[in-house]
């Protein structure tokens, strides 16, 4: 294996390489642009321009090159027959020109390659580096709170309806870490913690079933977390935050005389010595909380590291390690009581260890052949106990690999496709010990008619076995077409296909949780559920200065696995059971606007979902009819104002059982969801100091609400960051 | 690091967003009052509950009295929450009927019963503040009162680490204990205390 890889590297040493290097400017007020990228098309040569709008990329082989320039705020610029020689660097000047809204991010998640937004046939929204930063959200959900589309019931994601609520177990969003898989191997979970909130380029959101191309658990949708990419040049990175949580509303709720904080920062190293770049970083969070037996302390370490094996080629290996423990804090004692757990959850804590290992191999063949090799190793500890008493305890070691190609025929014809096999083991008092092995095959051919009109087909079969059940096996298609009336308008219709295997947890879990006072029982019958999401949308952008998104979609779901009260048992039990078949249909409008040359934009979204439990004819549970979210910002040289606004209908229908034989008292107490946030940063970098101040209020008006029943959701928080870059 | 190149001079922003807040400040003020109004009705806490315990009730299926499979008849249908564990006759009779206050207590009440013929019943039974060490549904199934022989327990709340013994619950001021969950078959009662 280290003979093959070196192999390409040899040759590489040998080629004739040249330099290109140049300047990047405003094409209006022709300033130099700072931070802009730069890179060599099919390679992995790049770079990022300089305080004064200059750039140099080495080791660019000899002749002819396209250099792609992009940057938040500016047209992405392709300069193509650039001409690279050995003998004197090829010097290039180049205007960007502003864009109010960005109606062509680059997006890599639709069809597991770059493409623009505008060519995709679903609907997908990127939240960039810049958004989270000014967010300074300490977890990934929290940042998804502003998605549209999507809703955060606690710690479980729900894109557009497709998850009701079950603890997080059997996600129906499958979230990937750099395009892998990352779900814990018993509760089959997103554990948003482990995700290093400081070290993300961006997060590309897809709504719709998309197993068709990344298999089980992508029944509603594919959130895609992709890293930032290394500077070429040594950079320490830090932030420290520190908030306190306001009083709760109510003396009633006001259960501690210490004010409760909620701290932390990181620090960041990064930089570049020969082919090697490479990233390390350590952060520490510390959350007393709001409520009582719900606090946290973290420690996360990542490390990044990329090393070019040839322009062509590199190779990158990514570590996580996080290190927890948290309150175990499941629901109120009561509504009365709303800040305290339920006496049968008093004293108790959880503890997890949780890491991470990934690799991916990537390789320019050519300008028409690129593929790629990646795996993750994913283990995931924790143990709970009660006043000191152990309790319950799992192990889980998730392996996943594979390999894609991506072969261009022509500029009209890309086919990509790729083989993935994934093993996973558990180990738990509360689910038993057992394996599981899968694999799967996939491809999608994208077809070009003309210049407006682009097509794309795609499938993947999956085969998965899990301890001494039977095998299993599904076949997912999918469709869409993007047709361009204009430069400013295009539609698109897609049609996808999702399923999710049952995790370990739901087939398998039997123990007295100690949580509750009900047993759970196994269900080792569970099948596969699955779904199928149609869609048609426009999207426009107008004078430049808005971006117009409509979609209307339905999402149709077999065999629903939901967590049941099983009254038939003595003594009662909870049991997962494939109980429902439902249909949701809806809309969603995205307008984003920007003013005055960015000094003021905005973003407004909303979604309208009317779900259908089609074996009672009743409304699903825990899906709120209408979400609404507003944003400003207003830019004023080094001044940035942010304000927020969240609105979610009261949830029509919960879990009436759960609440009443859990029992979780004053359970069915539920409003709508009405949030404003604020935020001010302060740029220091014009006083020559490389850091930028922040102040953030949450839940402004210390509004009292719940996402999850029996959870009140956060009080106000009022919190200072400092961030710094050197 | 969030550098202003690029973009054009600070001072005519300035004064650009100095006119818009000239024009808008009303407006903006208006907005935040409407959002500040929309932000009124969450939730609050309820007012402290007598005290008592609370839970579900769930009646095995196919084998309510009456029915072909049932032999019983069936003339009330109580819950029953006792201090006292073990009980005998006398002390059965007399806490239910005889002592006043009761040393046992019946929910809904004596004249009143649980729904018949149906799957499950949520309750929520006020009670004196004590300990309670025995707690069920007791069936009335002769029309006579006061003998022994025209009662019958026809399930218990069990203990769950040990569900060969009853449920002690503690009830406390201001609080209902709730999950006392009882599940009743009755073709399959539990052992009588007396």
């Amino acid at each position: 294996m280290t003979a093959f890889l070196l192999l390409p590297c040899d040759l590489a040493a040998q080629e004739l390489t040249g330099t290109v290097s140049g300047k990047v400017d405003d094409a209006n007020s022709h300033l130099p642009l700072v931070g802009a990228n730069v890179l060599i098309r099919d390679t992995f040569l790049g770079t990022t321009t300089d305080t004064a709008g200059y750039f140099e990329i080495r080791n660019v082989s000899v002749g002819e090159h396209t250099v792609i320039v992009s940057m938040v705020g500016y047209a992405r610029k392709s300069i193509t027959n650039v001409s690279v020689s050995t003998e004197q660097p090829t010097m290039l000047e180049i205007d960007l020109i502003p864009q109010e809204v960005e109606a062509q991010q680059v997006v890599i998640t639709a069809s597991r390659r770059e493409q623009l937004s505008r060519d995709v046939p679903v609907s997908i929204t990127t939240v960039s580096a810049k958004a989270l930063s000014l967010r300074v959200p300490t977890t990934l959900d929290d940042a998804l709170r502003y998605v549209p589309g999507v809703n955060m019931m606690y710690d479980q994601v729900n894109i557009r309806g497709s998850s009701g609520y079950s603890r997080g177990v059997g996600t129906r969003v499958l979230l990937l870490f750099d395009g892998l898989p990352y779900l814990t191997g018993d509760t089959g979970e997103i554990t948003w913690e482990t995700i290093p909130m400081f070290q993300i380029s961006r997060i590309e959101v897809v709504k719709g079933a998309g197993s068709a191309l990344y298999g089980s658990s992508a029944l509603g949708g594919v959130i895609n977390v992709i890293t930032k990419d290394i500077p070429d040049k040594p950079q320490v990175a830090f932030r420290l935050y520190s908030g306190v949580y306001s009083s709760p509303g109510y003396s009633e709720w006001d259960w501690s005389d210490k004010s409760r904080l909620s701290s932390g920062g990181y620090i960041s190293y990064s930089n570049s010595e020969g082919s090697l770049h490479y990233l390390l970083s350590v952060s520490r969070s510390v959350d007393d909380s709001y409520r009582e037996d719900d606090a946290y302390h973290r420690w996360d370490f990542y490390l990044k590291t990329i090393y070019d094996l040839a322009p062509t080629q590199n190779l990158t290996v990514v570590g996580n390690l996080n290190e927890r423990t948290h309150g175990n804090f499941f629901w109120w004692k009561s509504l009365r009581e709303a800040t305290k757990p339920a006496d049968s959850q008093l004293n108790g804590n959880v503890w997890t260890n949780r890491g991470n290992v990934s690799f991916a191999y990537k390789e320019f063949v050519s300008d028409r052949v690129f593929y790629n090799i990646k795996g993750i190793y994913y283990g995931n500890f924790w143990r709970d106990d009660s006043s000191g008493h152990p309790n319950n305890v799992s192990a889980s070691h998730s392996f996943y690999t594979e390999g894609q190609l991506t072969y261009a025929f022509n500029s009209t014809n890309i086919l990509t496709a790729g083989l993935a096999g994934n093993y996973d083991k558990v180990t738990s008092n509360l689910f038993g010990t057992h394996p599981g092995v899968g694999a799967a095959i996939f491809a999608q051919y994208e077809l070009s008619m003309n210049s407006s009109t682009k097509f794309t087909a795609g499938a993947r079969y999956d085969w998965q076995k899990v301890s001494a059940l039977n095998s299993g096996s599904q076949l997912n298609p999918k469709l869409g077409v993007v047709y361009s009336l204009d430069r400013a308008t295009s539609l698109r219709a897609s049609l996808g296909t999702g399923f999710r295997y049952p995790a370990i947890s739901e087939l398998y879990t039997n123990v007295n949780t100690e949580v509750s006072v009900l047993n759970v029982v196994p269900n080792p019958d569970l099948k596969a559920e699955s779904s199928v999401s149609y869609e048609v949308g426009i999207s426009r952008s107008i004078a430049n200065h808005l971006l117009f998104d409509w979609a209307v979609f339905e999402n149709d779901f077999k065999n629903l696995i939901e967590p049941g009260v099983d009254t038939s048992i003595n003594p009662i039990a909870i049991r997962f059971a494939n109980v429902t078949k439902a249909r949701i249909r809806g809309t969603e409008v995205d307008v984003k606007f920007t003013v005055v040359d960015r000094v003021l934009t905005g973003d407004l979204g909303y979604t309208y979902i009317d779900s259908k439990d089609l074996s009672t004819g009743e409304v699903l549970k825990f899906r709120p009819r209408n979400t609404l979210y507003a944003s400003a910002q207003l830019n004023i040289a080094h001044w940035t104002l942010q304000g927020d606004y969240r609105y979610m209908s009261r949830v029509e229908a919960i879990d009436e059982n759960l609440v009443r034989f859990a029992p979780i008292v004053d359970g069915d107490a539920r409003v709508p969801i009405k949030l404003a946030d604020v935020r001010t940063f302060y740029d220091l970098s014009g006083m020559t100091l490389p850091v930028r101040i922040g102040l953030s209020v949450t839940n402004m008006f210390n509004y009292h609400y719940v996402e999850l029943i029996g959870n009140l959701a956060p009080v106000r928080m009022v919190m200072l960051t400092l961030d710094g870059l050197f | 690091m969030h550098g202003k190149l690029g973009r054009p001079d600070a001072l005519h922003f300035n004064s650009l967003i100095a006119t818009f807040f000239q024009k808008s400040m009303k407006k903006i003020i208006v907005l935040l009052a409407l959002v500040e109004l929309s932000c009124n009705g969450g939730l609050s806490p309820t007012p402290p509950p007598k005290p008592g315990i609370s839970g579900t009730v769930v009646f095995a299926k196919n084998t309510w009295p009456g029915t072909s499979t049932a032999p019983d008849s069936l003339y009330n249908l109580w819950i029953f929450a006792s201090q006292i564990y073990p009980l005998d006759s006398s002390l059965v009779i007399n806490g239910l009927f005889l002592t006043n206050p009761p040393t046992i207590f019946l929910y809904p009440s004596v004249a009143e019963n649980l729904p018949f013929n149906v799957d499950s019943v949520q309750y929520e039974f006020d009670l004196p503040v004590g300990t309670y060490k025995y707690i069920g549904v007791i069936q009335h199934i002769t029309p006579d009162y006061q003998t022994i022989r025209s009662l019958r327990v026809v399930g218990v709340a069990k203990d769950r680490a040990d569900s060969t013994l009853p449920l002690q619950a503690q009830v406390v001021e201001g609080t209902v204990t709730s999950g006392v969950n009882i599940h009743v078959d009755f073709h399959n009662p539990p052992p009588q205390p007396f």
